[in-house]
């Protein structure tokens, strides 16, 4: 009975194409991936993996409820996979992990002198833990309210308003502590 | 941090009802250290906000047009050519945690996709969760030999059969293990993010554990505790 539903909703509407899907929404998806996971790498891995699951279900695209889906689904498999590296990781088994990880945190030096302000902040994010990090992104970059914020986690306000507080405090001290160390290390340089 | 505590951050963001708003308002009319507070959690909002949108790679963007050729073919974890060491389905087939289980289960009616889904995510829950008795074994008695094979054949059908009837309930287990992962995952990030070594830390951890490794390779790392005492007990 839902089906005839949707035929007759479809009769009025047209389901989008898949080129038309991946148009309007690859860009947002890509972004969020890109500023939970921290590099072009896992980015891209989580993206195609949001739209294998948006492929799956176009069936049951309804216009307007479709992004929140996309931000629960991207946030979600980003928090699936932070948790699954952090056991791995723990075990010492991925070493791939391990050399995505050396290239994502260059020295503080490094990142200081890097021309991209951007830099910083992103390495501070990717500093906190996913939870914190996922909660502080869909706030203040996404510009999400706490209400969405926590239908997209499934967790209660009072949880997204403590995760963004604290998140956001662990993100200045890891904002201070780089500039004072880039400090140090930029006076070492000049002596 | 401040007098207001989490109330601060509401603020900043607008979240806060009438009575709290004004309460924050007049606390900071007095108060210049919470005022001070208040600019730089707008100022880091700010930033962040700021931050540029990394725009996709118009490879990569081919890569997801052409997700509708393969996609109802090809089993969907079919997926990308990742770099070598990491196993394709890295993202897709999903975890134990059922965190992406909603996403799935979540879809009511999919017509053709189901048919598609159904490789990849009910495998994950059981060969999740089945390590647990099977390491245990494969640690303490591993010359046993073949008898440990039908010991974790035999924990692994167990712990299947278990695992069917957790899926078959309510996802209402989800919360009772969330919370020790969340914890472990706050707790890891203060380790690798503070620990002034995560070079000379890392590096002798991956020499070390294939040692041991046969077997845990062979077996889905998804178990927490034997491992963390291992862990550390290398370190």
């Amino acid at each position: 009975m839902a089906d005839a539903d949707a035929a007759v909703d479809f009769e009025q509407w047209e389901p989008p194409s898949w080129d038309e899907v991946v148009r309007n929404h690859s860009a947002r998806v890509y972004r969020l991936a890109y500023r939970l996971s921290g590099n072009q790498h896992d980015a891209e891995d989580l993206t195609q993996e949001v739209f294998i699951r948006v492929f799956r279900s176009l069936a049951n695209y309804t216009p307007g409820t479709f992004e929140g889906w996309l931000h629960r689904i991207t946030t979600n498999l980003f928090l699936d996979m932070a948790r699954r590296r952090a056991r791995i990781r723990f075990e010492g088994l991925a070493e791939s992990a391990n050399d995505r990880l050396e290239g994502r945190e260059p020295s503080p030096a490094q990142a200081y002198d890097d021309r991209h302000f951007d830099a910083d902040v992103q390495a501070a994010l990717d500093a906190l833990a996913p939870e914190f990090r996922a909660a502080v992104v869909l706030c203040d970059i996404e510009g999400l309210s706490y209400e969405e914020i926590a239908a997209t986690l499934g967790v209660k306000l009072g949880t997204v308003r403590s995760r963004i507080h604290r998140g956001r405090a662990q993100l200045r001290a890891a904002l201070n502590h780089r500039r004072l160390v880039a400090e140090r290390a930029g006076e070492v340089k000049e002596a | 941090m401040s007098h207001l505590g989490e109330r601060l951050s509401a603020f900043v963001d607008g979240e806060l009802g009438h009575g709290d708003r004004d309460r924050v308002l007049s606390h900071l009319a007095k108060c210049e250290a919470c005022r001070f507070e208040a600019e730089m959690l707008r100022t880091l909002k700010r930033r962040l906000h700021a931050l540029g949108a990394p725009e996709p790679g118009s490879d990569f963007l081919g890569r997801l047009s052409a997700l509708s050729g393969t996609g109802r073919a090809a089993p969907p974890d079919d997926v990308p050519p990742g770099p070598p060491g990491r196993s394709p389905g890295f993202f897709g087939s999903s975890p134990p945690l059922g965190s992406s289980r909603p996403i799935g289960g979540g879809l009511p009616q999919v017509s053709g996709g189901a048919a598609v889904r159904t490789p990849v995510d009910p495998g994950p829950p059981a060969r999740a969760v089945a390590p647990v008795p099977e390491r245990i074994g494969a640690r303490f008695r591993s010359n046993w030999g073949r008898a440990r094979y039908a010991v974790a054949g035999a924990s692994v059908v167990a712990v299947a059969l278990s695992a069917a009837f957790v899926a078959g309930e309510e996802p209402s287990d989800v919360p009772v293990v969330a919370p020790a992962l969340a914890d472990f995952a706050v707790e890891h990030a203060v380790v690798s993010g503070q620990a002034p070594l995560p070079g000379p830390a890392a590096i002798p951890v991956p020499a070390l554990v294939p040692a041991q490794g046969g077997t845990v390779n062979a077996v889905d790392p998804t178990d927490g505790d034997p491992d963390l005492s291992g862990a550390v007990r290398t370190r």
